[in-house]
Order: structure tokens, then C-alpha cells, then sequence
């Protein structure tokens, strides 16, 4: 039996989609003992998990207090924080998962290092002090993501990656109370009866009451409580949520469905839900667990191709633009609503928002448009392109579906974008042809070596650009010259020609890539809509 | 014996005064009061306030409620008649020789920890200012020595000893770590605490 810990030093989200790594440890070894460590605030949610065998936690607000205030001996911090630990210090661990990997979650996993069969994913310091990364999958994860306009890799699958496990839905990873379950079905059983008096079988759905600023907030609720086939169900799960949804009732002189839950209780009310109206936050990602159909809405544009919904057949709409108005959203919304609920199968979705559904293909959870209104913007294209790199740089895999989704859907948006991406790419490949130059004339003397440094310097510094492609080697050439620990010099020389070799090779990835798109949507391409004319057809 | 009159209104007995007065201090305090269920007295006197005190904290409370008694004079816990008061399982008491005395027992620091409302009665302030000024004013001393004197856990006391010597003030200990050519279990407990406390960042600034 494996004993495994997950350091998960972060919300309430985090802690509950945690639970999707939990289920993929546990179908590959049932018997495998996980436990988890968090902090105090959290406990709430870490409680719902199933197949959780221990739950340690720090009481963040209290040694915080023990340690920063001058009337309390630093005693007080050290021993609070030890005895907070000690108990997980005492276990003999297989596997360390850091979940969080951020630098608190990075030092406590190097302390728990204590024997030498544990293995650790996420990152850690070694004994010099350097931060370690279990794995390329976490360098994007940690370096580059916060960076990138899009996150091609959803971070659950970059998380399966890491621990070498494969997705799996069939565990029920949330605890489900049956007391909760018995009073929310006779609830909702009385609601669906007095409802019926207004509307012929209306399905209730469900909006967290963060969902929106307040006045978006109340023209949904309106169109929800107008649609003949919808009626809102509005869901408080904290003390702010709750005088909120107050509020929002009165406006709508007490219309509204009101349900105040915590944690152990919002499994039983979502499970009588027809669908959620999700946001970024728990509820999304508890719904994804629980199999509840949702719609997520992204108002800003910016935060598409994120941490979106994972569910399978979920919907997704999502604004392509800065600007959009109240009301084109709420057209919008209602055709999503109705395409849902099978009233229609060509749903007029405007050019300001993108329809998409939520699949899997070889890297995991993805994207797809099914309406095809606007044109693929910066966002989107990168990441169907990136998704498509990155399968064949750390998988060696072709994701076809994500290359057709751009050959589909060509626009001159599409050659711009290209044309960017084609120029960066050229830009940096000279880069690294002239540091490999500078790097052959290094004879030993300083001048040569300096003028070596320099090129590597600006290289790096030219790299340091995570709007593009060329942003995911130049990070892998970065780590892997960060590990470069040769004491000689001659040594640490060739062990770089061979990283830049090792670079040169993915930027060359990347411009077959771009060649081959280009090719391919110079081929579909009627040539009186050519958008790369370059080409000679 | 008879009782002093003023126009036949017999005078209020000591008794009767003190317990006016304890009605008043409590009186000004009732905001707090019904805020806060924790509530620490610095002074017990002759106890009225106290009995006012718990009296009143019942009612806005029920049964959920602690106080946490300071005093200096054990003669005067010892002569605290009202065992009603005296045993009731809301009230813990420090009879603390000095403000370090009291800053040193967990139970104060379990019970400090949960921000409690402190109330001074002025009484005791007048009769022991130095006192009572010393627990108001308390900084906790930063010498690695008394640090390790105060600390219960074998394990930190063990690692905290091996920088003694070389180490004055806890203030630097973390730039001693840092120093360290190659790092153990316990330094990255250490670090993971000045991470997650916020404190003495620029500890990790060479680390990524």
C-alpha cells in the first residue's frame, strides 16, 4: 500500500478540483492511503472529499499572528508550526504531490524529503537551495502560463502528466451526504410542484451568486424568471453570498429561489439542478466532479482558454472582443440556453461571443467551437496552435483536431497572426545561430568568453516573450541550462552547445508547424481569398 | 451599630458603592462586551467588577463566552469570596509575578491568539501601574537563547541550540541559514515559516 501526500497550500477550488488527481491515484491503486495537507481556512472543503485518508493542517492566522507580533515569544511560531507539521514529518511518504508549487508548498515538500525512496512531483529546493521541477509539464505550469495569452493545456492534464496517471471520471471522488440529499430532493420536489402552477416544466438552473457584477446579475435572473423554460435557482454558500442573494430577492420582490449551503450540502442541492450558470470558482469545479451539465460564461475575453469547465459536452460562451453590450449577451445567452435544452440546433450566436463545448482529444481537455461566427482571434489561435506544439515537443504527438480548427477557419486574422508568430520565430533562430557562433570561438581567454556570456544573455532576454509559440522552448532551454551544475567550464561549454543544438531543433519544430498551416490553408483556400499570398499556388 | 444618614436615606454601604462601581466600569465597556467573547481583565481588585462582568457577558453570551484574569497579589485571588465567581468554568487566572511570567504560559498565548477585548480596572492600574504598564507594553525578548528556553518541542530547541553561540537574535538567524552550503529538513521548515508568515522575505530572495 503507497502512502502519498498532497500539499495543496491553496482555496477552496484548488482543493476540490484536487479531487480529480485524487481519482486517477485511486483507480490506478485502490488501496492507496492520500492524505492531504492545507490550510486551516480550508478545512471546510477538504472535508467533502472522498477517498482521503488523513487531512493535516496549518492554522495559517495564528502563527502568522505568533510570529509577526512582538508581544509573542518567536517560541510560540516555531513550536505552532512544527506540531502543526510534525505529525506528516513523523509518516515515511512514497510520493510527495505539490499541488500548489508555490515557494511555502516548494520549502515544506523539500521537509517532508526525508527519505530517500520518496519521490516528489512539483517543485522543491535541493539541498544547495536551487528549485527543482519534477517535470517539463510543471516548468509551463509555474513559469509560463501566468504569462501566456491562452493556457493550451488545461492544468489538471498538465497535473495527470506530472504524476504519470491517466484521467479518470468513473471514481466518485465527493462525499455526498445522504441526510443532505434526502432534504434537498423533498425541497426541490416541492419547488418543481408550486413552479408548475406558472411554467409547464421548467428546468431549474442553478447560478452561484458571484456570477456576475450586480447589474448583469439581475437582467440574467430577469431573462431566466421571463423564459418560459427556465426559472433560477440562486446558490449562497457564504455569509457575503447569502445578504447578496437577500438583496438581489427583494429587487425581485421575493421571486427568487434562494439556497443557502455549505460545503457538505451543495453536492445534494446541485445534484437537483437541470443546469449551472458557472463562474470561476468551487461551485464549477464541484458541479465538473458531480457530472452536473453546465454553461460557464466568460465576460472578458482575456480569461477564454483558461481554467474552464471540464466536463464533457459542457458549454462554454465566451466573449471575442472587448466591448460587448448587456443586451447582445443576453440574446446570446438565451440561444445558448435553448440550444441546450435541444430547442434549437442552430443557435444565432452574435460575433462579439464564441460558442464552444468541451471535448477531449490526445492531450486531454479542450475547446471546440460549434458556432462559427467570428473570426479565430490572437487567443484562440495560439491556442490551438500551442496545443499542437506541444504534443509534438513533449509527447511526440500530432494533435490533428486542434491544426483543422485553424485550417477551418481562416481569416485574415489568421495570416496576421501567422505572419507574427512566423517573424518571432525567425527572429529568435538567428539568435541562437549566433550564440552557437560566439559559443565556437571561446578559446579559453576572456574576451571570447565574455562575448560568449553576452550572447547568451541577450538570447535569454530576447526569449523572455510569452505572447509566442517560441515562448515554450526558450523556457525548456532556460531550466535546462539552469541545471547545468559541471564544475569545469570546458564541460558546462559543450553541455550548452548541446541545449542550444537541443533549441535550434524545437524552433525548427515550430516553423515546420507554421509552414505546414500555412500550407494546408493555402490548399483549402479558394486563390481569390488567399490570405497568404506568398505562396505560389 | 447604625448606619449614617444624610435626610433620613440611610448612606450606601462599602459593599453597595463597590457594586456601583462595578456596574459603572462595566457599563462603558458594553460595546465591547457584545462584540467580543473573549475578554481579558488586568486586575481583579476586590472582585465586584468581576461578578458584574460575568454577569453581563451572560447575557449577551449564554454559556459562550471566556474571560482570562490578571492579577499580581494572590492574597487578593485567595480573599476573592464569591466562589460562585471563583469557580465558574469561563474564567481562567494568571496570578503572574511579571509581565514575562504571563506572556510565557501557552494558555495565555492560546487565549491572546483569539483577540480578546482587555479591559484595565483602574483600581489595580493605580495600585500596580508598573505592573500592569509592563503587560500593556510587553515585547517579547528576540534572544535565540530565551527562544530556546521558551520553546516545548524537543526537535526545535535541538535545532534552534546549534546556532547558539554563533547566533544572538532570532532577527538573524535567517541570513545564518542562508549561509549554509547545503540545506537540512529543519532550514526548509524555517524557510516555509518566513515564506508563510511574511516575514524577513529578502531570506529568500537568492532563492527563486
Amino acid at each position: 500500500m503507497k502512502k502519498i501526500l498532497l500539499i495543496n497550500l491553496k482555496g477552496h477550488h484548488e482543493i476540490i478540483s484536487s479531487t480529480h488527481l485524487i481519482n486517477a491515484i485511486i483507480y490506478q491503486a485502490p488501496d492507496t492511503q492520500i492524505s492531504l495537507l492545507i490550510y486551516q481556512e480550508f478545512n471546510s472543503s477538504a472535508a467533502i472529499l472522498n477517498n482521503v485518508h488523513k487531512i493535516y493542517t496549518i492554522d495559517r492566522a495564528a502563527i502568522t499572528a505568533l510570529h509577526k507580533k512582538l508581544i509573542y515569544s518567536k517560541a510560540f511560531a516555531y513550536d505552532a508550526f512544527f506540531d502543526a507539521l510534525g505529525p506528516a514529518y513523523e509518516e515515511s511518504w512514497d510520493e510527495i504531490i505539490n499541488f500548489s508549487n508555490d515557494k511555502v508548498s516548494s520549502y515544506l515538500s523539500s521537509f517532508f524529503l526525508k527519505d530517500n525512496h520518496t519521490k516528489i512531483h512539483g517543485t522543491y529546493f535541493d539541498k544547495t537551495g536551487q528549485l527543482q521541477y519534477s517535470s517539463n509539464w510543471l516548468m509551463l505550469l509555474s513559469d509560463l502560463m501566468p504569462q501566456l495569452p491562452s493556457l493550451p493545456i488545461h492544468f489538471q492534464n498538465i497535473f495527470l502528466q506530472t504524476i504519470g496517471r491517466k484521467e479518470n471520471n468513473s471514481i466518485n471522488g465527493i462525499a455526498i451526504d445522504e441526510t443532505n440529499n434526502e432534504i434537498a430532493y423533498l425541497k426541490f420536489g416541492k419547488i418543481r410542484k408550486q413552479l408548475a402552477n406558472q411554467k409547464d416544466n421548467a428546468k431549474l438552473i442553478g447560478i452561484p451568486c458571484n456570477f456576475a457584477r450586480p447589474a448583469v446579475m439581475k437582467n440574467v435572473l430577469q431573462l431566466l424568471l421571463n423564459t418560459s423554460f427556465t426559472h433560477p435557482v440562486l446558490l449562497a454558500t457564504c455569509q457575503t453570498e447569502k445578504e447578496k442573494a437577500h438583496l438581489l430577492n427583494r429587487h425581485f420582490t421575493g421571486q427568487l429561489i434562494i439556497i443557502e449551503d455549505d460545503f457538505k450540502s451543495l453536492p445534494s442541492t446541485l445534484l437537483n439542478l437541470d443546469l449551472l450558470l458557472s463562474t470561476e470558482g468551487p461551485i464549477k469545479y464541484l458541479a465538473d466532479l458531480l457530472e452536473i451539465p453546465a454553461i460557464e460564461v466568460i465576460t472578458d475575453y482575456k480569461h477564454a482558454f483558461q481554467q474552464q469547465t471540464t466536463l464533457k459536452g459542457n458549454l462554454i460562451l465566451t466573449a471575442t472582443s472587448h466591448q460587448i453590450s448587456d443586451s447582445v449577451f443576453h440574446l446570446n445567452l438565451l440561444e445558448t440556453l435553448r440550444f441546450f435544452f435541444n430547442l434549437t440546433t442552430t443557435p444565432t450566436i452574435s460575433t462579439e461571443e464564441c460558442l464552444y463545448i468541451v471535448e477531449r482529444d490526445s492531450l486531454g481537455i479542450t475547446y471546440k467551437r460549434i458556432i462559427d461566427s467570428a473570426d479565430l482571434n490572437f487567443n484562440h489561435l495560439f491556442y490551438l496552435m500551442a496545443r499542437h506544439l506541444l504534443g509534438l515537443i513533449l509527447l511526440n504527438r500530432r494533435t490533428i483536431d486542434s491544426f483543422f480548427a485553424i485550417t477551418d477557419k481562416t481569416s485574415a486574422q489568421t495570416a496576421k497572426w501567422h505572419q507574427e508568430e512566423m517573424q518571432a520565430v525567425l527572429m529568435l533562430s538567428k539568435k541562437i545561430l549566433s550564440t552557437l557562433k560566439s559559443l565556437r570561438k571561446v578559446d579559453g581567454g576572456a574576451p571570447s568568453t565574455s562575448a560568449f556570456v553576452s550572447a547568451l544573455d541577450k538570447l535569454l532576454d530576447e526569449s523572455d516573450n510569452g505572447a509566442h509559440l517560441v515562448a515554450f522552448p526558450a523556457l525548456f532551454f532556460k531550466m535546462r541550462l539552469e541545471t547545468l551544475t559541471a564544475n569545469s567550464t570546458m564541460t558546462n561549454l559543450k553541455n550548452i552547445e548541446q541545449l542550444l543544438y537541443l533549441f535550434k531543433k524545437e524552433i525548427k519544430i515550430i516553423i515546420e508547424a507554421l509552414t505546414e498551416l500555412e500550407e494546408a490553408i493555402s490548399n483549402k483556400t479558394n486563390p481569390s481569398n488567399n490570405y497568404f499570398p506568398n505562396l505560389n499556388l | 451599630m447604625t448606619s449614617a444618614t444624610t435626610n433620613n436615606i440611610p448612606w450606601p454601604s462599602r459593599e453597595e458603592k463597590q457594586k456601583r462601581e462595578a456596574k459603572a466600569f462595566v457599563g462603558r465597556y458594553l460595546r465591547e462586551l457584545k462584540a467580543k467573547k473573549n475578554i481579558l481583565l488586568l486586575g481583579l481588585g476586590q472582585g465586584y467588577h468581576l461578578a458584574e462582568l460575568v454577569e453581563v457577558m451572560a447575557q449577551f453570551h449564554g454559556n459562550d463566552f471566556k474571560l482570562c484574569v490578571v492579577e499580581l497579589h494572590k492574597e487578593l485571588f485567595d480573599n476573592f469570596s464569591d466562589e460562585k465567581t471563583k469557580n465558574s468554568k469561563n474564567i481562567s487566572w494568571f496570578i503572574a509575578h511579571t509581565a514575562d511570567d504571563f506572556f510565557s504560559q501557552q494558555e495565555t498565548i492560546d487565549f491572546l491568539i483569539g483577540r480578546p477585548a482587555i479591559l484595565l480596572y483602574p483600581e489595580s492600574f493605580h495600585q500596580d501601574t508598573n505592573y500592569y504598564q509592563g503587560i500593556l507594553t510587553y515585547q517579547a525578548s528576540d534572544k535565540l537563547d530565551n527562544i530556546v528556553s521558551k520553546s516545548k518541542s524537543p526537535i526545535v530547541k535541538k535545532y534552534l541550540s546549534s546556532f547558539l553561540g554563533q547566533v544572538d537574535f532570532a532577527k538573524n538567524l535567517s541570513s545564518h541559514i542562508k549561509r549554509k552550503e547545503e540545506f537540512g529538513s529543519m532550514d526548509f521548515l524555517f524557510y516555509a515559516l518566513h515564506e508563510m508568515t511574511g516575514i524577513d522575505t529578502q531570506i529568500t530572495e537568492e532563492l527563486p
